[in-house]
């Protein structure tokens, strides 16, 4: 199984996460961060991350603003107020939910 | 993030531009943000592989964005903007009915109640009759004043596209009044058809209102958002 399958249900916090370690990120921007991190073992893909970036701000957890870039405009996402508080519960809940995998990956030997 | 030292030409960029054309996305909003994700893609390319070519380096680029191409983002991008378009639509009409439009809204069926309560029928007959038309009218002036707004895009936009096709919808309720013989016989302006006058002629005038709104709404986000798309 690629990592890409295990990385679908992930997605939406690891990009709060991202955007609230950072500030305020473009989309590209997220996508090399991503990759950057994890040592090109998670490629996030555009098809992915857009979508997910579009719905993220039609549920008002992140705001938009545009501003030129060289000869081009720049979009660049970041987290809004509602967004700040989700990404923390995420992040949290992600950390449960990893904590509750090793558990099932390695599960500790009972004591009779 | 590093930024590369090479920079993509205003000629490759409208390249870009037809690109995106060309793969079916049509609005300037949302082909914006896929421009700029392929020109920083591109130049991170060929800034580190000096010998690849635009169109190859583009055409790399583009596969990352999967088999779909940018029908994905497209599907997602237009239920957002139609959801956030149709709260919008829906918050605007309601406010007629809260606290402080409702005001006007109470104004409005006042006054047909007075005039349907002193005016004898025959003469309430002729003046319902009379702002009928005048919905109708200012039906047309409002949609001259949306249609003007309009003209000042030059790039097709998603987030307006919904704007200046509802109008109509504020017309339905006087097209019921007109229609419906029930409210009263021919030579009386019965209390049923008074109360029908109301409520039908609020909503219309509600439903008008609330749509000239939205799109004024719908124009000012877009020409501060993408000041770029406005002639």
């Amino acid at each position: 199984m690629s990592n890409s399958n295990y990385l679908k249900g992930l997605l939406e916090p690891l990009v709060l996460k991202l955007l609230h370690e950072q500030g305020r990120m473009y989309g590209y921007e997220i996508t090399q961060r991503m990759r950057n991190l994890t040592a090109g073992q998670v490629q996030l893909t555009e098809g992915a991350l857009y979508p997910l970036l579009h719905k993220l701000e039609a549920d008002g957890l992140v705001e938009a603003e545009q501003e030129m870039y060289n000869n081009r405009m720049r979009k660049y996402y970041r987290l809004s107020r509602k967004g700040k508080k989700q990404s923390v519960q995420a992040i949290e809940s992600l950390q449960q939910f990893f904590q509750v995998l090793g558990m099932l990956v390695q599960p500790k030997i009972q004591a009779p | 993030m590093s930024e590369s030292r090479i920079q993509l030409t205003d000629s490759e960029i409208e390249q870009l531009y037809r690109f995106c054309a060309r793969h079916y996305v049509h609005w300037y909003d949302v082909q914006a943000e896929l421009v700029d994700h392929l020109a920083t893609a591109i130049e991170e390319k060929i800034a580190a592989n000096p010998k690849l070519g635009f169109e190859q380096a583009l055409d790399d680029v583009y596969r990352g964005f999967g088999y779909k191409g940018f029908a994905g983002v497209v599907a997602e991008r237009t239920a957002q903007v139609q959801r956030a378009n149709q709260k919008l639509r829906r918050s605007l009409f309601f406010s007629y009915f809260r606290w402080p439009k409702m005001v006007l809204t109470l104004l409005v069926t006042t006054a047909i109640y007075s005039l349907g309560k002193w005016l004898p029928g025959q003469v309430m007959e002729w003046v319902a009759a009379a702002l009928v038309l005048c919905v109708l009218v200012w039906q047309f002036v409002l949609a001259a004043r949306i249609g003007s707004i309009s003209k000042r895009v030059s790039k097709k936009l998603l987030l307006t596209e919904s704007a200046g096709s509802g109008l109509l919808f504020g017309n339905v309720f006087m097209q019921v009044y007109v229609s419906q013989r029930i409210w009263g016989t021919e030579n009386e302006f019965s209390d049923i058809r008074l109360y029908a006058l109301i409520a039908l002629l609020t909503l219309s005038v509600v439903a008008m209102m609330s749509y000239y709104e939205y799109c004024k709404a719908l124009y000012e986000k877009a020409r501060q958002q993408y000041p770029a798309a406005f002639a």
